[in-house]
């Protein structure tokens, strides 16, 4: 990135923290916190850090002005001492879920991937190796609604989850737009805080209903559709597969063209009867397999999409809510837990408002921030207020040409 | 409190209940500490039953004298130094409390999780076939351990933070617990000096528990020694110990080595995250993927010395290489040797 370009973008950040100082809101216990900082233009971040008021901790954002600030979901004696030597005393119970892991089918139009290895390259969702080397890819990713969308519905899955099968209330639970793509979710819970690794993967495997086994919930002979639990879970995902899938989409489950006939000539009588309670396996024409095909994709739609690795780590620096994402230069903005529905995240994520630049873009799709649509652009200058031209340029897809009336400002 | 009828004691000597019964009636281990004390007596055949059919015995026909009997053997087992045996005591009394909780009266066994490990714990009303309620936290950190799908959190009946477990499956999660504890008890007494006469029953026990793993029995004093590791892995230890980063190759084979020869995986972790910024989920993965815990089940061995031989990895061999042809053999003929000859 230009030096001009990284300054301009650093001179903003350090106004908003200026600016919003207040708003920097420390975790809970931040004297037992480890918080981390990537500088602009860093690869390597700076850890170990420990604050013990929310004033200092504001007053370091506001010098050093990060791209990026996060704080450990892990609780330390001393946070600031090397990894062995900081005494774990616990951790919150993190999830998050990011578009990058959902496959959404817009990421055909606005997500690229390349092999750094071979060169091989790709449209859509980064696969973890290059199918061709196996080599390590990289991948070009946009944000897009529907993306965004795709993760607040998975969000919304995840907190059902966990209010019901776990019990926790609203109150234990926060929600944070990521700033880019995606949400995190925070549970702080005394019980749950002491969990290891191999428990919080646990906890990870049943919110994706990952590995279940639809013969030890009984849901074949007992299919119930307000069942606790995965039970009732997989009946309603299943109800829903069943009332929305067309055959074609039946079929990709890998289920026979003789089953997927009697699945749809006789799909209203089918779903009385799990409206019933009737034993799955009395139904004409559709055999144990083929309901376990169908009960493995009812996990699939009803299973709450989370990172598998963020929420097993339980030394985790995560980013602090109301700090600046680096690469949108968007709010880490907190969203009311059950007012999820509605939020609407490049509307409150917005940090910068009004404002003039011009910047000269390389390639942007179109994009959408509060009311506004821009793009898409390609080779040309454009003029945009200071939240899109930031978030262009911090995505590094557009350069400085004239800072216009901000400078002045 | 209501009394404690003696069954109690002599069914569940670790609970809290009874301990707090021996500290209230004043029960000392110098008290009984003579080889021909009855509870040195049963305590040993405790120990001899752990050793035999790694499992202790159900009777409970003593009261307080089995209580006192098993905090006698854990004092045993640990005066004698064998990690290997600790873990085998500390099972078998774990079996043993589990074949006892199978079935226990419902409310004593909510009563025994709740008082003595703590747990959230309820009674199940109504959600047959369950009929115990276990907090999420209590279940997981129990359950990870055991490996059947039917224990898989995913698999469960889960509601309200609470997970349902049959009674059976109670007294399973609760073996887990036993364990722990019943080890932990064994290593506090490490500390406590050991009394003058029961040297002699201690070295007997030593010696019945070294007959009956003739090989095994040299691997762990205090974990794995180093000095008997091959010029080989000597090596690759050292580097690693430096902080130097370690080839794939080097990385697998010094791990295969570690779980080869006895050193547990925690440790092994402990050891190469310490050391360097290695990423923690893969080291651990990588590491149980080894020892065949996670992945196909394949436990690796290391690679043998022709094939770290390819891999340049065979530095500086001794005269003991040219004997043998894997670093595991090495290491089992030095450990031998050096308790063979002194």
């Amino acid at each position: 990135m230009e030096a001009e370009t990284l300054g301009f973008i650093r001179e903003m950040f350090r106004r908003f923290y200026t600016e919003h100082m207040e708003e920097v809101k420390p975790p809970s216990m931040m004297e037992l916190r480890e918080f981390g900082f990537l500088e602009f233009g860093e690869k390597m971040m700076v850890r170990h850090k420990g604050f013990r008021k929310p004033e200092e901790l504001r007053m370091f954002i506001a010098q050093h002005v990060p791209a990026h600030v996060y704080y450990s979901s892990a609780y330390y004696r001393d946070p600031e001492a090397e990894m062995e030597l900081k005494g774990w005393l616990g951790a919150d119970l993190v999830f998050d879920i990011d578009a990058d892991h959902i496959p959404t089918t817009c990421k055909e139009e606005h997500d690229r991937w390349m092999c750094r290895e071979c060169g091989a390259s790709g449209r859509g969702m980064a696969p973890d190796r290059c199918p061709r080397c196996g080599g390590a890819v990289e991948a070009e990713t946009w944000f897009c609604e529907a993306c965004l969308e795709a993760a607040k519905e998975e969000t919304i899955k995840l907190l059902d989850i966990l209010v019901q099968d776990f019990g926790l209330s609203y109150g234990e639970l926060s929600v944070c737009f990521s700033g880019h793509r995606g949400y995190h979710v925070h549970v702080e819970d005394e019980a749950l805080r002491e969990l290891g690794r191999e428990e919080r993967r646990e906890i990870v495997d049943y919110v994706r209903g990952q590995g279940i086994e639809v013969e030890l919930h009984g849901l074949l002979e007992r299919p119930n559709l307000t069942a606790p639990g995965w039970r009732g879970r997989l009946t309603r995902g299943l109800y829903e597969v069943l009332s929305r899938y067309g055959p074609e989409e039946l079929r990709a489950l890998g289920l026979r063209p003789r089953v997927v006939k009697a699945l749809t000539e006789g799909r209203s009588s089918i779903l009385r009867r799990i409206e019933d309670g009737v034993p799955l396996t009395t139904t004409p024409g559709v055999g144990r397999t083929s309901w376990t095909k169908l009960a493995a994709e009812a996990a699939r739609v009803r299973g709450a999409l989370v990172d598998t690795v963020v929420t097993a780590d339980v030394h985790r620096l995560i980013r602090l809510p109301s700090t600046l994402h680096g690469k949108t230069a968007l709010k880490v903005a907190e969203v009311p837990v059950r007012g999820l529905e509605g939020f609407d995240p490049l509307r409150e994520a917005v940090a910068f408002k009004g404002g003039s630049v011009k910047v000269f873009v390389e390639r942007a799709l179109s994009f959408r921030v509060g009311e506004t649509v821009y793009g898409p652009y390609e080779g040309r200058v454009v003029e945009l207020p200071l939240q899109p031209a930031l978030l262009l340029m911090c995505k590094g897809v557009a350069r400085l040409v004239e800072a216009g009336e901000v400078r002045q400002a | 409190m209501s009394a404690t009828p003696l069954s109690w004691h002599a069914k569940y000597p670790f609970s809290k209940r009874t301990f707090d019964h021996l500290r209230q009636i004043g029960f000392k281990l110098e008290d009984v500490a003579s080889p021909d004390n009855p509870v040195v007596e049963r305590a040993l055949g405790r120990i001899g039953e752990a050793i035999q059919r790694g499992v202790v015995g159900e009777r409970v026909d003593a009261g307080i004298l089995d209580a006192m009997s098993f905090l006698t053997a854990a004092a045993i087992v640990s005066w004698t130094g064998e990690p290997l045996l600790m873990r085998r005591y500390a099972l078998a009394e774990a079996k043993r409390a589990g074949r006892i909780l199978a079935v226990e009266d419902l409310k004593d066994i909510v009563s025994l999780a709740s008082n003595t490990f703590g747990w959230q714990v309820k009674l199940a009303e109504g959600v047959s076939p369950y009929e115990v309620a276990v907090h999420v936290k209590d279940y997981l950190r129990n359950a990870v351990t055991l490996r059947a799908p039917k224990w898989k959190l995913v698999n469960r009946l889960v509601d309200g933070g609470y997970v349902y477990v049959t009674r059976g499956e109670a007294a399973r999660l609760l073996e887990v617990e036993v364990e722990k504890l019943v080890f932990r008890v064994v290593s506090d007494f490490s500390s406590t000096p050991i009394p003058r006469d029961l040297r002699g029953v201690i070295g007997e026990v030593r010696g019945r528990f070294s007959e009956s793993r003739p090989y095994e029995a040299v691997q762990t004093v205090g974990g794995v020694r180093v000095e008997a590791f091959p010029p080989c892995m000597r090596e690759m230890y050292a580097k690693l110990k430096a902080g130097a980063k370690l080839s794939h190759v080097e990385r697998f084979s010094l791990t295969a080595f570690l779980i080869g020869v006895g050193m547990e995986l925690e440790d092994i972790f402990k050891l190469f995250t310490s050391v360097s910024d290695f990423d923690e989920r893969l080291t651990w993965y990588q590491i149980r993927h080894i020892a065949g815990q996670v992945g196909g089940g394949t436990r690796y061995s290391p690679p043998k010395c022709e094939t770290l031989r390819m891999h340049g990895l065979c530095t500086q061999p001794d005269e003991l290489c040219g004997r043998i042809r894997h670093p595991i053999s090495y290491y089992r003929v030095k450990v031998r040797g050096a308790r063979g000859g002194g």
